[in-house]
């Protein structure tokens, strides 16, 4: 897990990312100029609170947001393996789904059809991807079945989601996304709708996974302590902007950015639980409006002169960025 | 209203006078179903034998993972839900004896807040109307209910002129604040609050506990604070009880159930939870547990936590016998024949 700041090269490269979605209210800029990179073998995580565009990103990446409403801009880039994937094909896309980009998302449920078989559903990726034949690709499903550590295997690959537990239907998705063997796999609040201890099985899971497959793990969530468990880096979003970049190390006990600063003490403490928590005031700002100038200073409690103007990721460092002009100093 | 950074001590709680609400026993079924004249063929057990006290000005957490009965408990001691057994006592009245006109009664001095602001709000009442009908059905508020209703939304951090809204104008964190108001409304010493926090934003959850906290002081509120978030029922509780299948298996002080945990599920609960401190986690202690909650409509026999429990004491009696929550000498009590102590 270590190595892998330094042993792996760029897989996926993001650069100023706009997804902007034309609405009845007006344009709303959900990913307004977002640029990160995820290498081989890594886990890059994106936290950010509800409407940060975390999800927009991830399904860009995909490409699998409708378009319209919403609307690569030019000047975006999506590079993965190189290869450019704003404006490729359906047919490319679809080729690279599954195949070399998998996603698990939060609610396996509604990502799973009710009425097929478990064992079918994994097997359709196979025969559509790797060409298997029903049997093979039955017998491959059983396999996959057993790595993500569903007990029984025979049994489930002929159950239908329903039958299956929510932790166990999340092992299936992530047999699926598995199948062949992708070398990104996007994980979109992968643990949000289940139980502490299911969560806990899950995410060792995943880094197991991450390790024994050597694949990349793009991790979305919005929950702190899910990425200082499993994340190499970190991306922290904030009204469709990236706002700070850095090793979990770095994010967790040196934060620049205010924002960064105020959603880690917002967290109960389990040192000093009488503490009163320390929280952000007022609430995540409207995509169709973004504030003027630094959009997190009508909440900032260090806003002042100098935050009126649009802010850049100041560098600070190899992967240690933040949006405030106040780090410089 | 307290700004961040005040901090007042909150008052100390004298447990040795009578509880608030005293509950024992406490079961809620709910009949399985089945064919075209509804036979009954079992029974999902979702609170299977609840015992707890709550002295007035505490915080008791009731913690568990979904499924557990922690908000079929919420609601079993209120009656809106309808118990099967037990017993529940609030300030002494037998609540489950009240008729109509007693359950009114009871409600205006226990209420609820529930997990989701969105469906708990009638998106056709103005946020006045709502307060307003709320006092008007407990004959409070007079011919001022329109200032009571003001006064309610500064109260929780809302403005007056909010007081025309509807909810739809309102965020999520504004809404749950409705929902605190509406409750407040009538002025009531208990509130069940279910979930309040987990449909927000992390940074909003910090004001509406904080609210939450600040308005327990100020009026001197006694709260059943329910939620599957462990750090923040630390955070909030006095006192701690975790629930798995139905049944109370830990109660104790919040500072001695987190650091102390004597029951091997708490303890493997607690073991899972994501800590945002990446310092160490590679050597921190985890037990991960194997395999899903059993259904409450065919818990295990003996103590249902068995078939899951990685506690290496585990023997025959686990299976057979269930274990009494039996209270030690420090107010710490785990429902386990072989209890973790440190030494």
């Amino acid at each position: 897990m270590s190595d892998a700041q330094t042993a792996g090269a760029s897989l996926l490269a993001v650069s100023d990312l706009r997804t902007w979605f034309h609405t009845d209210q007006g344009v709303a800029r959900a990913v307004d100029g977002v640029s990160f990179e995820v290498r081989g073998r890594e886990t890059l995580g994106i936290v950010g609170e509800s409407g940060c565009g975390k999800t927009v990103t991830s399904l860009s990446v995909l490409g699998l947001l409708p378009q319209p409403p919403a609307k690569i801009q030019e000047g975006s880039s999506i590079r993965f393996e190189g290869e450019e994937l704003v404006g490729a094909s359906t047919k490319r896309m679809r080729a690279l789904r599954g195949n070399e980009i998998s996603m698990i998302f939060q609610e396996p449920m509604s990502s799973l059809n009710p009425v097929y078989k478990v064992g079918d559903q994994i097997g359709e990726a196979l025969r559509l991807h790797r060409g298997m034949n029903k049997r093979a690709s039955r017998a491959e499903a059983v396999r996959l079945l057993t790595e993500v550590g569903i007990p029984e295997p025979d049994r489930r690959v002929d159950e239908y989601p329903h039958q299956l537990s929510g932790g166990m239907r999340q092992r299936v998705m992530i047999a699926m996304a598995l199948s062949c063997e992708p070398q990104l796999l996007i994980a979109d609040e992968p643990t949000t709708a289940l139980d502490v201890t299911i969560q806990a099985q899950i995410l060792e899971l995943l880094a197991s996974l991450r390790d024994s497959h050597g694949m990349a793990v793009l991790l979305i969530t919005h929950d702190l302590g899910v990425v200082a468990e499993v994340c190499d880096r970190v991306v922290v979003m904030y009204a469709g902007q990236v706002v700070e970049t850095g090793t979990v190390h770095e994010i967790f006990q040196d934060p620049q950015h205010p924002y960064t600063r105020g959603l880690l003490d917002s967290l109960p403490s389990v040192d000093d639980p009488g503490q009163r928590l320390r929280s952000i005031p007022g609430t995540v700002p409207n995509p169709i409006a973004w504030p003027h100038g630094c959009r997190f200073k009508d909440r900032c409690s260090l806003a002042g002169p100098g935050c009126e103007k649009p802010q850049d990721l100041v560098e600070l460092g190899v992967d240690r960025a933040a949006r405030c002009w106040r780090v410089e100093s | 209203m307290l700004e961040s950074g005040v901090v007042s001590a909150k008052p100390h709680i004298d447990r040795s006078g009578p509880p608030l609400l005293s509950v024992r026993g406490l079961k809620k079924h709910f009949p399985i179903r089945k064919g075209t004249f509804g036979r009954v063929v079992g029974q999902v057990k979702a609170v299977d034998g609840v015992d707890f006290d709550l002295w007035p000005g505490e915080t008791l957490g009731l913690v568990g993972e979904s499924g557990c009965g922690k908000s079929t408990t919420g609601r079993a001691v209120l009656r809106l839900l309808e118990p099967t057994d037990g017993s529940v006592h609030f300030d002494g009245d037998d609540v489950r004896a009240l008729d109509k006109e007693g359950l009114r009664k009871l409600r205006r001095r226990a209420q609820f807040v529930f997990q989701d602001p969105f469906g708990s709000l009638n998106p056709r009442m103005s946020v006045g109307a709502m307060l307003e009908e709320a006092l008007k059905v407990h004959g409070l508020g007079g011919p001022n209910r329109r200032d009571r209703a003001v006064e309610l939304l500064e109260r929780v951090g809302l403005r007056s002129e909010h007081v025309d809204r509807y909810p739809h104008e309102f965020s999520g964190g504004q809404r749950q604040r409705l929902g605190i108001a509406r409750a407040l409304s009538v002025e009531p010493d208990f509130l069940v609050l279910d979930e309040p926090v987990s449909a927000l934003d992390v940074s909003v959850q910090a004001q509406v506990v904080n609210l939450l906290e600040d308005l327990q002081r100020e009026l001197g509120l006694t709260y059943l604070f329910i939620a599957h978030d462990l750090a923040l029922v630390e955070h909030v509780s006095d006192r701690v009880s975790v629930m798995y299948l139905g049944r109370i298996v830990e109660t104790a002080f919040s500072h001695d159930l987190y650091r102390d945990p004597r029951h091997p599920y708490t303890h493997a609960l607690l073991s899972a939870v994501p800590r945002p401190d990446p310092a160490g986690r590679e050597d921190r202690e985890r037990v991960v547990l194997t395999g899903d909650v059993p259904s409450p409509s065919d818990p295990p026999p003996g103590c249902p936590f068995h078939p899951r429990c990685p506690n290496p004491r585990k023997d025959g009696r686990c299976s057979t016998v269930y274990p009494g929550a039996e209270t030690a000498g420090d107010g710490h009590s785990a429902a386990c024949h072989y209890p973790y102590f440190k030494v």
